[in-house]
């Protein structure tokens, strides 16, 4: 018997599944299928006599989270197996110790990856050691644990390190000898000698070498794997940072192979003094992917990897598309409003749409895949991972697309021939017999990409390289400016690069960020099947279409209106006011329904005088009545993705009532403000989690994929941690 | 139902059982947003919904080897989700159960006309009135109608009397009428 109920539903059945789960519940999914469980110890932070240590193992990462704490763990012997490493042996090591200190203090959460640590050295020895090798340090040491390079408590007698391989065989030593005692945690001089002879996965390992540090400065001496003789290899500043030196990674004292580039905070400038702020759009949304690994890996991510504009455009905006009929492919919105972190100041936002475009309408493509597959590559995150998520790609492309597939290690070679959208099953052939080994010729392998790009040019579609990689180059042209270099000279040719980071460990974001902007592309980073979804099917146009190169933006403030601003992010994205009409200067490119947006902080000019009268300037701006209200003025400047002559928007910004802020306007606040947070930024004012978090879910909106209501997750899991820096 | 069911999915299924993880990621994909509706409803907390969708599905596919294909794959996963929220809803709760109201009313449809003149709201509207109902009635509510249950499964799931299930699924329509009523006012 029907009645209007079952009527109902039976017509609206499908309408009442209105939410989707938020990508994270898959990420999970897969980690847990792939049995991934991260493996945790937890040392203590204080000398531990007597100790015999064993380490690590290491399947491609190992967590090593050190706590400050005073319990001794005497005499213990841990093996901690790989994952394809045989059975699993008992980790002895006190585990209700563990639990009591999980929480201690996450102030010096390290993270150490696939590294043999040196404990005794309270540096880290980083060696990238076969996946399911384990490695035993026999001996008799004293501990110290620190984020500086702390030293054993006087040298006894030298080390001997064995590794094993996975059936227990020995497959190498490593003797170390030396030593100096300090009593803090700075080193005030040491030296010690390291003799190795073995093999690691980047090759032979082998010879002795001399270890001195002095003056914050950490040299070796004698031969490195790289051919490097001799050199710094980590330079510590006063204030307890580190610079590792790239030539020798892996070294002892390598501390952290990820590396970020430094960013300095922009300021607060005076609008009167420096009324234009020049920047190029940044649509790269890799920080945020990559600060999520951190987070629900349970670390803090380093301040660095924190970048402001990259979680901001991480997102989608619901901004007006620009008209069908417009002249320009994008849309510019723009909104005022109380700075939720300080609210003596406003928070101007600048949002700009692109164009969507239709699956369908897309033109044709010329893919060239540029694979990594050297041995840094040979782990579940990274090029099993790459495989399926080209796997989703591959589905998308079309009969007359073409791709090719480049790959390199030890040198780069051709594996797929242009081939047709239509032959889906050769292209996953090919794609699916990759196998990683050697080591990795970067340099070489983009030359090939380009000249397979080049010679299949298609003269109005898509010519694309999309390289994927850990960054890990290390042969040939390695040194990033060498690479830039060729990357920049290779974008003339019309050909757009996509870079896609894979991986922990020893991923280089700095370095491939800069290939992406050099080469007129863009940059992501891969951490599982939901963000490859997120960036080759949901947001494939974004990712793959240019609809609008070298995209600058210059504001002018009016002085009468605003007294000081500030850019939120964009750090390295700083374009001279010059470089504004000069179209000979790259900038930053747009995709296909891409959104961009950027904030300022502005302070109101209030009519308050708190400057010095100056005797020789006249320090009032001239006020017409016709710019009455007027707060700045937008200029935008672009290029269409074959032109080369730049096109003029101007875009100007009035005052008004700033009580009624916009959804769009609270979720990028908020998703700024956890950036801010994170980052420890001296502007952070009184930014909290529970602004953040009120913020973000009162203006989640519809959430389509839903990422918002992801990184609402993500801000609760990081304020239980309370992380910041 | 007769002999086996056609199986939209079942290479796909094969797949799965021989580790492919991308054929998982599809199986995820197809079904992931009508089980995380049927978990959202039931337990009316997204973040508790999202939990139970995580382990129902790792549930899944650890025993995929179980499912034979008697029914579809989706009602055999759907199963699953309804029973992983149900006891994820009772061990929220003190006592460890579903909590009904004590509530009784008459059984006896109530058929005049008048009250089954056609529903004419958004699905939304709806589906906040759903939300609002106390706990017991909600989940017999979305069972019934929304998930297709017999009262009889209903009452096996629930651990409660087949009248119960009837009598809630009465009190959850006119609470569900009244609600929609004064919202439109």
């Amino acid at each position: 018997m029907s009645d209007k109920w079952t009527k109902y539903f039976d017509k609206n059945r499908e309408a009442m599944d209105t939410n989707s789960p938020p990508p994270d519940v898959w990420n999970n999914i897969e980690r847990a299928l792939k049995g991934e469980e991260k493996k945790r110890i937890v040392f203590p932070w204080f000398r531990m006599a007597a100790s015999v240590i064993m380490i690590a193992a290491v399947t491609w990462i190992i967590s090593l989270q050190f706590f400050k704490d005073s319990a001794t763990l005497n005499n213990q012997a841990m093996v901690l197996p790989g994952e394809n490493g045989g059975e699993s042996t008992e980790i002895p090591l006190a585990n209700d110790a563990l639990q009591e200190n999980r929480h201690a203090d996450s102030s010096c959460i390290e993270e150490v990856v696939g590294a043999i640590v040196d404990t005794s050295m309270g540096i880290v020895l980083v060696d990238s050691i076969e996946a399911d090798s384990l490695v035993v340090v026999l001996g008799d040491i004293q501990l110290s644990f620190s984020n500086s390079p702390v030293i054993t408590n006087g040298a006894t007698s030298p080390y001997l390190y064995n590794w094993q391989d996975g059936n227990g065989n020995k497959a190498g030593t490593l003797g170390l000898t030396g030593g100096t005692y300090i009593s803090s945690n700075h080193l005030t001089q040491s030296e010690w000698d390291l003799d190795m002879d073995g093999y690691s996965s980047k090759g032979k390992r082998q010879g002795a070498q001399k270890y001195h540090y002095e003056n914050g400065q950490l040299m070796i001496q004698g031969n490195w794997s790289s051919g490097k003789e001799s050199g710094i290899i980590t330079e510590w500043s006063e204030d307890g940072s580190r610079k590792s030196n790239e030539n020798f990674k892996g070294a002892v004292g390598d501390y952290s192979p990820e590396t970020y580039e430094g960013i300095v905070e922009n300021e607060f400038k005076d609008a009167f003094k420096i009324p234009l702020s020049t920047f190029s759009i940044d649509v790269d949304a890799a920080s945020y992917s990559n600060v999520r690994r951190y987070i629900n890996d349970h670390q803090k991510p380093p301040a660095n990897a924190v970048k402001v504009e990259e979680m901001i455009n991480y997102f989608q905006y619901d901004y007006p598309q620009p008209p069908e009929e417009g002249a320009h492919p994008f849309s510019i919105n723009t909104e005022i409003g109380v700075c939720p972190w300080n609210k003596a100041h406003h928070l101007v936002q600048i949002g700009l749409q692109g164009r969507k475009v239709h699956k369908e309408d897309l033109p044709n493509s010329n893919l060239v895949f540029l694979i990594d597959v050297s041995g840094s590559m040979n782990s579940s995150d990274k090029l099993e991972l790459l495989k399926n998520a080209f796997k989703l790609l591959v589905r998308e492309v079309r009969e007359n697309d073409m791709v090719s597939i480049v790959v390199y290690a030890g040198a780069a070679g051709v594996v797929l021939e242009p081939t047709s959208g239509a032959n889906k099953d050769r292209i996953l052939d090919a794609l699916m017999n990759l196998q990683s080994g050697g080591s990795t010729a970067g340099g070489e392998g983009i030359e090939l990409a380009y000249k397979m790009a080049e010679e299949n040019l298609m003269k109005n579609g898509n010519n694309r390289v999309i390289l994927a990689t850990d960054g890990d180059f290390n042969v040939g042209l390695s040194d990033d400016d060498g690479l830039v270099k060729l990357i920049e000279e290779k974008r003339k040719s019309g050909i757009f690069l996509t870079v896609l980071g894979f991986g922990r460990g020893n991923y280089q974001d700095a370095k491939m960020e800069k290939l992406a902007d050099n080469g007129n592309g863009n940059h992501a980073y891969i951490d599982g099947l939901m963000e490859a979804q997120k960036v080759f099917v949901n947001e494939m146009g974004a990712t793959l279409l240019t609809i609008a190169k070298d995209v600058k933006i210059q504001v002018e403030f009016n002085p009468a209106e605003v007294k000081a601003y500030r850019l939120v992010g964009y750090e390295n994205r700083l374009l001279a006011n010059r470089d504004f009409a000069n179209d000979a200067k790259d900038a930053g490119e747009m995709g296909a329904g891409h959104s961009v947006t950027a904030l300022y902080e502005i302070i109101l000019a209030d009519g308050s005088k708190d400057g010095i009268p100056l005797k020789y300037q006249k320090t009032t701006p001239i006020q017409p009545g016709e710019y009455k209200d007027e707060m700045m003025t937008v200029k935008l400047r672009y290029k269409e993705p074959n032109g080369s002559k730049s096109k003029l928007i101007t875009h100007v910004i009035k005052g008004g009532d700033y009580d009624q802020p916009s959804n769009e306007f609270q979720f990028a606040s908020s998703v700024a403000e956890f950036a801010m947070l994170l980052r420890g930024s001296k502007f952070k004012g009184t930014a909290n989690y529970e602004s953040i978090l009120e913020r973000a879910i009162g203006s989640k909106g519809g959430d389509e994929f839903g990422y918002r209501a992801e990184f609402i997750k993500l801000v609760k899991t990081a304020s239980i941690r309370n992380y910041h820096n | 139902m007769e002999a086996k069911v056609n199986q939209a999915h079942s290479a796909l299924i094969e797949k799965c059982r021989d580790g492919d993880i991308n054929a998982h990621y599809e199986l995820y994909q197809l079904y992931s947003k009508a089980m995380y509706n049927v978990s959202t409803r039931i337990m009316s907390n997204h973040e508790d919904a999202q939990d139970v969708l995580q382990d129902a599905f790792l549930d899944a596919f650890k025993s995929l080897n179980k499912f034979r294909g008697d029914s579809s794959f989706g009602s055999w996963l759907k199963r699953i989700v309804v029973n992983k929220s149900i006891n994820a809803l009772k061990k929220k709760n003190k006592n460890g159960e579903v909590r009904f109201d004590d509530f009784h009313v008459s059984v006896v449809e109530s058929n005049g006309v008048h009250s089954e003149e056609e529903l004419d709201y958004q699905p939304e509207m709806i589906q906040t009135a759903i939300n609002r109902l106390p706990e017991g009635c909600r989940v017999v509510f979305t069972l019934y109608y929304l998930e297709g249950y017999k009262h009889k499964e209903i009452a096996k799931t629930l651990n409660v009397s087949v009248s119960t299930s009837k009598s809630q699924l009465n009190r959850a329509k006119k609470l569900l009428q009244k609600t929609l009523k004064t919202q439109l006012i």
